[in-house]
């Protein structure tokens, strides 16, 4: 199985899509904290409201109004960097990563020449996995470094390291639960413009779906406290706080992402064991 | 007889379509077995089951005289419908992932495999660059990597020009005879294949009609002035004692193949007739290999 890693990650290396992926994570981040600038320069009347396409409020123009920039932290850059755009890499990337080698045939080098086939899922949902944490904590880096070039308020307050950790670790908890529902998604599909399809759209949708589900079970039983969204990862993943996180919401995070994992891990190689190899 | 390849009533059924019916098929050690089908015949689901990536419906299989299937692959190498490649590497790197990923510790199989799938000057040029002949090339060498002792190549020669087509036979040859690679091969182009195959097995509609060797194939195919008679041994003497004919042969009762002096057909049918042997049936035989083929078939198209 060492091997089939090794064979991974020499792919990763050689992968034009991942270093693709990478600069549009940069370019990304680069993206979100140019709109904060530049909201911060139309509330200093530096630039005309409405100047590059960024409209700020009103109640945010007045002089008594915090300024974007001391109030937008690199926390709350980052959870709209893992929630809206870290999710969309991922699932583009690993339909790419995983997908690929059924489009390409180079599947068949591997499948049938000594190896069991769950060693061979298994290495690639592990790898794909090692992939999205590193996107994710590029990301992360990413943006606390452009963060401090931005302004001290970007990254000011004696909590922020800790939070940052705290807040990161368990997104990153999330995300390979997230991986792993994305891995299995590719290997069901096996078609990659209906893979990144239906991936994008777990990313896109499944929030908005697990609300409606969430709705649904309201009406079904209203007395219920139930909700479908607490037990999906994208939706954990958006609702997740920046701070005050209790252990609750923590064990919760462990038990459901594990879950998923499983679930996942166990799909994929019932899938990958049975189907044939085109 | 060692087999490197011995299946029982393998069968592979999509829904109610039978792809593969009950194929019990024996590939001996050494042998270059070609095997042979129309479109849809059967020829590539046989291929992928033997090479482990479609599971059969039924039936039994044997590799190098072992039931443990998944260890015994080991000992295969497959390039089975396009070979498998990145199209965004090189030659070189493509062999490389497969070097990984196998745990060859030597670096330097890389460069020997391009070398002897005649690919090391490719250097920096991107497979999706490659003609398709290199691309088949390529496919091959991967297929060798691990120096397998069982060759499953399904349609090598598919899309090749003339140059590309005798390369992959030369290399062929080259393997089943330096190296002792027994191989399965399938090809649509008869003719080239009857060059380097010593086996065959014929395939129609999933199930294999018929195995023979390349002797054999080379018997049926054979002219001969084919007749039926009432005394064949009087007839061999008379064949014998007037024409001094060695090469003739009785295959069934009453029926004669003679392969000498075959512009001579009117005379011995004088001498016989005159020498008291009746003769009910009379007539030359035989054709060419693609011909034959054809015939097994069951038709001329789409072969």
């Amino acid at each position: 199985m060492f091997n089939l890693l090794k064979g991974e990650c020499y792919k990763l290396i050689k992968s034009k899509a991942f270093y693709i992926s990478c600069l549009v994570a940069v370019i990304s981040v680069i993206f979100v904290y140019g709109m904060l600038i530049t909201a911060s320069k139309i509330q200093s009347g530096e630039m005309e409201n409405g100047a590059a396409g960024v409209v700020v409020s009103e109640e945010e123009m007045q002089e008594s109004s915090t300024p974007v920039l001391e109030k937008i932290t690199s926390l709350d850059v980052l959870q709209q960097m893992y929630a809206n755009f870290t999710v969309f890499i991922i699932a583009v990337f690993i339909s790419i990563f995983v997908i690929g080698e059924y489009s390409n045939g180079v599947i068949k080098n591997v499948v049938g020449k000594g190896y069991a086939r769950w060693k061979i899922f298994l290495s690639k949902y592990f790898f794909s996995i090692v992939t999205a944490v590193f996107f994710m904590i590029l990301m992360t880096v990413v943006t606390v470094i452009v963060g401090c070039f931005v302004g001290e308020g970007q990254v000011a307050g004696g909590t922020f390291f800790m939070d940052l950790l705290r807040y990161a670790g368990i997104q990153l908890i999330i995300c390979i639960a997230f991986c792993g529902v994305i891995v299995t998604v590719s290997e069901l599909c096996r078609t990659l413009g209906a893979g990144i399809a239906i991936n994008f759209a777990i990313a896109t949708f499944s929030t908005v779906v697990a609300m409606g589900l969430d709705y649904l079970v309201q009406l079904i039983l209203p007395r219920s406290d139930f909700k479908v969204s607490a037990y999906w990862c994208v939706s954990l993943m958006s609702d997740c706080p920046i701070k005050d996180m209790d252990v609750k919401f923590i064990l919760h995070v462990l038990i459901v992402s594990a879950a998923w994992i499983v679930i996942t891990a166990g799909a994929g190689i019932f899938h990958f064991n049975k189907a044939d190899i085109k | 007889m060692e087999y490197v390849l011995k299946t029982k009533d393998v069968t592979k059924v999509y829904g109610k379509h039978k792809a593969v019916d009950q194929v019990s098929m024996h590939v001996e050690k050494g042998a270059i077995y070609g095997f042979i089908g129309k479109n849809g015949a059967g020829k590539t689901t046989f291929m992928r089951i033997v090479a482990g990536l479609a599971a059969p419906t039924m039936g039994e299989i044997e590799l190098f005289g072992s039931k443990e299937l998944e260890s015994a692959r080991i000992r295969i190498g497959s390039l089975i419908e396009s070979p498998g490649l990145f199209a965004n590497m090189t030659a070189k790197e493509n062999l490389e992932v497969v070097r990984r990923q196998f745990g060859i510790t030597d670096k330097h199989a890389v460069e020997r495999m391009l070398e002897f799938v005649g690919l090391a000057e490719t250097g920096k040029k991107k497979v999706k660059n490659f003609s398709m002949g290199m691309k088949q090339r390529l496919g091959i060498g991967i297929a060798l990597f691990r120096n397998p002792d069982f060759l499953i190549l399904d349609e090598p020669i598919n899309g090749l020009d003339p140059e590309g087509i005798i390369e992959i036979r030369e290399l062929l040859l080259k393997l089943n005879r330096e190296r002792q690679i027994t191989i399965l091969i399938s090809s649509h182009i008869l003719g080239e294949l009857s060059k380097i195959a010593t086996y065959y097995g014929i395939i129609r509609e999933g199930a294999l009609i018929e195995e023979f060797d390349a002797k054999e194939l080379n018997d049926r195919c054979r002219r001969c002035y084919k007749i039926v008679v009432d005394q064949t041994e009087l007839a061999a003497n008379i064949l014998e004692e007037k024409f001094h004919i060695a090469g003739f042969d009785i295959p069934e009762k009453n029926t004669m193949r003679i392969f000498e002096q075959l512009d001579q057909t009117e005379q011995i049918n004088k001498e016989l007739i005159l020498g008291g042997v009746n003769i009910k049936e009379s007539y030359l035989a035989g054709q060419d290999l693609e011909g034959y083929f054809m015939e097994l078939l069951g038709g001329g198209e789409n072969v």
